[in-house]
């Protein structure tokens, strides 16, 4: 049918209806004529018509509308049902509002113990997946921190038995912030007084690692009293990654976010960042003045926004707003969160609400530009690794400011990396809620803890590294990261998770920084860095068999020291450096076994740190330098068999302990060096024969040992110590007319001793003991007679010692005693020892 | 979104400019579920919401009661139409296909409660369409009245207010096309 031919149809048609219907068919043959398809055409549509019985002026109910309706009452309908049901722990009681997202109700925990309301938000979309509550498992804990006085709180999440999607919130009775602005209409300062409360709130939960991604005026309730709730903290990051649609689509399906507060990146698509927080704050803060947004929001084009935001200024507060007090310096505040670029925005939401604290109290603000904006930004790259140095309990503070550098650096060309850095650090902050600083490290109980942080910590600073190369202070702080996390690794002689190649891996990067570092600028502090390694990778080398190492570490780092005294005689924190590298050299040369070098450096060691009480430092560290000072030049007197200096050395140690700890009871450090004292002069009066006070001086250490360890099981090193004294004690024993009751020290002491070995395999010295507790395990046997017994553990004694021989970790103690239980073993076999 | 964009794409749309109205199209469908949603929410024992009442209310929500160009009026009335058409086709289509694809979405047919408006013939849907646009094919005319009738259910007399015609031309194009509809969605006629 063309259209001419369908305009002749239409006449006829329409003529034949006018006529009456016995007219009709005379009508028709007239016209027609001979043009059967057109009189066919024509009476078809005419008997069409006579079928359709409805009216001409009906009203239209237009059915086919239905599957719209459908839809939506579908929603409706599900809605209503939840009225009395349950969700999760929670009866829905009423509608209490209705959003783009879905619908609010109110719910109501009704347990025996207790009534609570709440707010439970019903999404429109279902949940295709578990997923959803498997990520809200994953962020309770977090959500769980979110504990703030102007934040409501996010209860519960999941997906209904329906596959409504829903959480739970804390029920605020309360009205939207723009409607309270316009209600009570308050002044100038009062309004921003408010939006810093509500900055106090995001803040919070940045520093918790959350973001909230749909701040605006409708999710911020005020309560009476003027007290603000921000709502729906968390949802954003529960919603997270596969759920999230960030960009509207050309089908105007606009997701989670609002285009009129989203920050660009937002819009872009471009996930969660703090960033995106303080622009929303941004808008929040200009509508807040001026009940208005800053810019005109086209729903059909979210995308156009971008361009008006790219294109210029939003109109001045000061001009268009009606409020008194309104000047250039609020819009300066304003442009700066509104900043396109992220990094070009305030960087936290404390910052900002200083400004505006700064301008409340008409202080110069910091937000216009060529500000002191450089200096602080220098200001957060050193805290974001002093964070890493080990203060890591500020860095769960810092953490959401970590957070927001990076994505500010990286948002735009560097996307991806930026998300993993910032799912890095997240993950970090989540876990490294403990500080690793020297006051945690006086607290008992802490090393597991410390320790679990770490791996994750190293990668971290790996990928910093890797970005640092060029930045000398950023280099400088690294290395002292990886020196803190070496520390808590397996640092001999502190409180350590025993894990020596971690530990020896984390000190020869942080050397190798610091070398590096030292080329470009060879200073005190960079000498003083590289001998702090030095000695630490001394202290490591020697616990892990390689002696010769460590005395070369020592020798450089006592070099160092030295060279800082020389420049600065006058330091006493370089003195006290030389003092303790003497100590440590002595460490090591008493494990080659070249005693008159122990002496040597045990003597030059206590001089040093009498020179320093001299100067009348009271000091706690140099007190206990002094103490230990004297326990070690007591122990080379034993050694060399000087026993009368040796008791003068070990009781000088002994009453400093003591007076230690009448001083600063709280310090465990001081409990330790009384207990290493004890053991000391134990082992004098040992030697002397003076069995049974020698075993109370044991007992001493023993009883401080344990507990430390009960407070703290996982700290080695003590376990170690209580090892050694157990094994001292039964050695006592043995020694005594009643050798039987040292048996449950003797074995209590090799559970300690084998236990320690099977969690850190590097440890020779650790091999070494227990093959001494082996040995001493023979003796006891040896001494009730039991042959077979004291072979047997003699050959254990002999298989350890062997290896460690075989190994190259054998030091000059370790070759007596090896000498020694060979010897045993062939006279229990009945054959003649080699050397006799 | 402002009263001004809605006016500016209409004008746009009506002096030719197609991309307007593919940016009008979220904007009124979004308002018209958004009414939807309320009325249903409000009466719930009667669901006898018509389209007319909500292409009003979309109206006057979007432009204002101000009501200030004459011709905005029209222009939305008939965006609406087309809207309402595309979006009932877009989903009779994606039904279709869910029939076609399997038993999993079958469910979602079965599972539609009887409601007052009659149950929706997917395939009558698709069929109506498909008419419209043979018709279209030689009476645009008829083809709009069918469009603004049916979809967005107008009178008569609104009908020829947003044509520009009078409401007995109207009528009889109205009538016309129903019979032309009539047969050629029963299979008859030699179109």
């Amino acid at each position: 049918m063309n259209a001419e031919r369908w305009a002749r149809v239409k006449h006829l048609f329409q003529e034949a209806l006018s006529v009456e219907p016995q007219s009709r068919v005379d009508l028709l043959d007239r016209e027609c004529g001979e043009d059967v398809a057109l009189r066919e055409e024509v009476d078809g549509l005419l008997a069409s018509h006579e079928d359709i019985s409805v009216s001409l002026d009906a009203p239209t109910h237009v059915p086919l509308f239905g599957s719209v309706l459908r839809q939506v009452r579908d929603e409706v309908s599900r809605g209503e049902a939840l009225i009395g049901q349950t969700i999760g722990q929670y009866r829905v009681e009423s509608l209490i509002g209705e959003g783009g997202m879905g619908s609010v109700y109110l719910g109501i925990r009704d347990d025996a113990e207790f009534k609570m309301h709440v707010a439970i938000k019903v999404l429109n979309r279902s949940s295709s997946s578990g997923d959803i509550v498997n990520r809200f498992r994953l962020e309770r804990r977090i959500l769980a921190r979110l504990n703030h006085p102007f934040i409501a709180r996010l209860f519960d999440g999941g997906v209904s038995e329906d596959g409504l999607l829903y959480f739970v919130m804390e029920y605020i009775p309360g009205v939207p912030l723009d409607e309270y602005l316009r209600k009570t209409n308050p002044n100038l300062e009062a309004r921003l007084q408010l939006f810093r409360e509500i900055c106090s709130a995001v803040s919070f939960a940045h520093q918790n690692l959350v973001v909230h991604s749909d701040i605006k005026a409708s999710n911020i309730l005020i309560m009476e009293g003027g007290i603000p709730k921000l709502l729906d903290f968390g949802i954003s990051q529960v919603l997270d990654l596969e759920h999230r649609e960030p960009a509207p689509d050309r089908e105007g399906k606009v997701a989670a976010l609002t285009p009129a507060y989203a920050s660009p990146e937002q819009l872009r698509g471009i996930p969660l960042s703090t960033a995106s927080d303080i622009y929303s704050m941004g808008v929040l803060l200009y509508e807040m003045i001026c009940g208005r947004h800053p810019y005109e929001v086209d729903r059909t084009n979210p995308f156009a926004i971008l361009g008006k935001i790219e294109g210029g200024d939003p109109p001045k507060l000061a001009e268009i707003s009606s409020l008194a007090g309104v000047h250039a310096d609020l819009d300066a505040i304003v442009l700066k969160a509104i900043q396109p670029e992220p990094k070009d925005r305030y960087i936290t939401a404390n910052q900002f609400s200083r400004d505006v604290e700064r301008y409340i109290k008409h202080q110069p603000v910091v937000a216009w530009p060529d500000s002191h904006y450089y200096r602080l930004g220098k200001f957060v790259r050193r805290n974001r690794v002093s964070v890493a140095v080990g203060a890591f309990a500020i860095l769960s503070l810092l953490g959401g400011i970590f957070a927001s550098v990076y994505m500010a650096n990286r948002a735009q060309e560097q996307r991806l990396l930026a998300e993993a850095r910032f799912q890095d650090v997240r993950q970090l902050a989540n876990s490294l809620i403990f500080d690793l600083d020297t006051d945690l490290a006086q607290i008992p109980g802490a090393t597991g803890v410390r320790g679990k942080l770490v791996e994750r910590a190293l990668e971290y600073l790996d990928r910093l590294d890797h970005e640092s190369r060029d930045d000398l202070e950023l280099q400088r702080e690294l290395a002292s990261a990886y020196e803190k996390l070496g520390d808590v690794q397996g640092r001999p002689n502190v409180a350590n998770i025993g894990n020596s190649a971690l530990a020896l891996e984390c000190y020869r990067k942080a050397l190798s920084i610091r070398e590096e570092v030292r080329t470009r600028r060879n200073d005190i502090p960079a000498r003083q860095d590289i001998a702090s390694t030095y000695s630490r990778l001394s202290a490591l080398a020697k616990l892990m068999g390689d002696y010769e190492g460590g005395l070369k570490y020592d020798r450089d780092a006592l070099r160092m020291y030295q060279e800082m005294l020389a420049l600065e005689p006058a330091n006493i924190a370089y003195r006290r450096k030389v003092a303790s590298s003497y100590t440590s050299l002595g460490g090591g040369l008493s494990q080659i076994g070249d005693w008159d070098g122990v002496l040597e450096t045990r003597r030059q060691a206590l001089r040093m740190f009498e020179e320093i009480q001299a100067t009348g430092s009271d000091d706690p560290e140099d007190v206990r330098g002094l103490c230990l000072a004297h326990r070690r030049l007591g122990g080379i007197y034993l050694m060399l068999k000087n026993r009368p200096q040796a008791e003068n050395h070990f009781r000088k140690a002994l009453s400093i302990a003591h007076e230690m700890i009448r001083e600063h009871p709280g310090d465990s450090r001081n409990v330790q060096d009384l207990a290493a004292s004890a053991t000391a002069l134990g082992g004098l009066l040992y030697e002397a024969g003076q069995f049974d006070e020698a075993m109370d001086r044991y007992r001493e250490a023993i009883e401080i040992h344990e507990q430390i360890a009960s407070s703290d099981p996982l700290d080695a090193r003590n376990r170690s110590l209580l090892a050694s004294n157990l094994h001292r004690l039964a050695r006592t024993m043995i020694r005594t007319k009643n050798p039987k009751p040292a048996l449950p020290f003797l074995i209590r002491g090799l559970t300690i001793r084998q236990a320690l070995v099977t969690e850190n395999p590097m440890n020779a010295g650790g091999k070494g003991e227990v093959g001494e507790s082996h040995m001493l395990m023979g003796d006891y046997f040896g001494i009730l007679g039991d042959k077979a017994r004291a072979l047997a553990s003699y050959r254990r004694a002999m298989a350890i010692f062997e290896d460690l021989q075989a190994q190259g970790k054998e030091n000059a103690i370790l070759e007596i005693e090896r000498r020694e239980t060979s010897q045993k073993v062939l006279a229990l076999e009945g054959r003649a020892p080699k050397e006799s | 979104m402002s009263t001004l964009d809605v006016t500016t794409l209409l004008a746009r749309w009506s002096s030719g400019d197609a991309g307007a109205l593919e940016q009008l199209t979220p904007i009124v469908y979004d308002e018209l579920r958004r009414i939807a949603r309320r009325h249903l929410a409000r009466e719930r024992k009667d669901h006898t919401l018509q389209s007319t009442a909500l292409v009003h209310e979309a109206y006057l929500r979007l432009i204002g009661s101000s009501g200030s160009e004459y011709h905005n009026r029209q222009h939305f009335f008939a965006v609406a139409a087309q809207v309402i058409r595309r979006v009932l086709v877009d989903h009779a289509r994606a039904v279709n296909a869910a029939k076609r694809g399997g038993g999993a979405q079958k469910i979602l047919l079965e599972d539609q409660p009887e409601a007052s408006t009659p149950p929706e013939n997917v395939a009558e849907v698709l069929a109506l369409h498909e008419a419209l646009e043979r018709l279209a094919a030689f009476d645009q005319q008829q083809e709009r009245i069918v469009e603004l009738r049916y979809f967005a259910g107008l009178s008569i007399e609104e009908t020829a207010e947003v044509l520009g015609v009078s409401a007995a031309t109207v009528k009889r194009d109205w009538v016309m096309a129903r019979a032309w509809l009539a047969r050629e969605l029963k299979g008859g006629g030699p179109g």
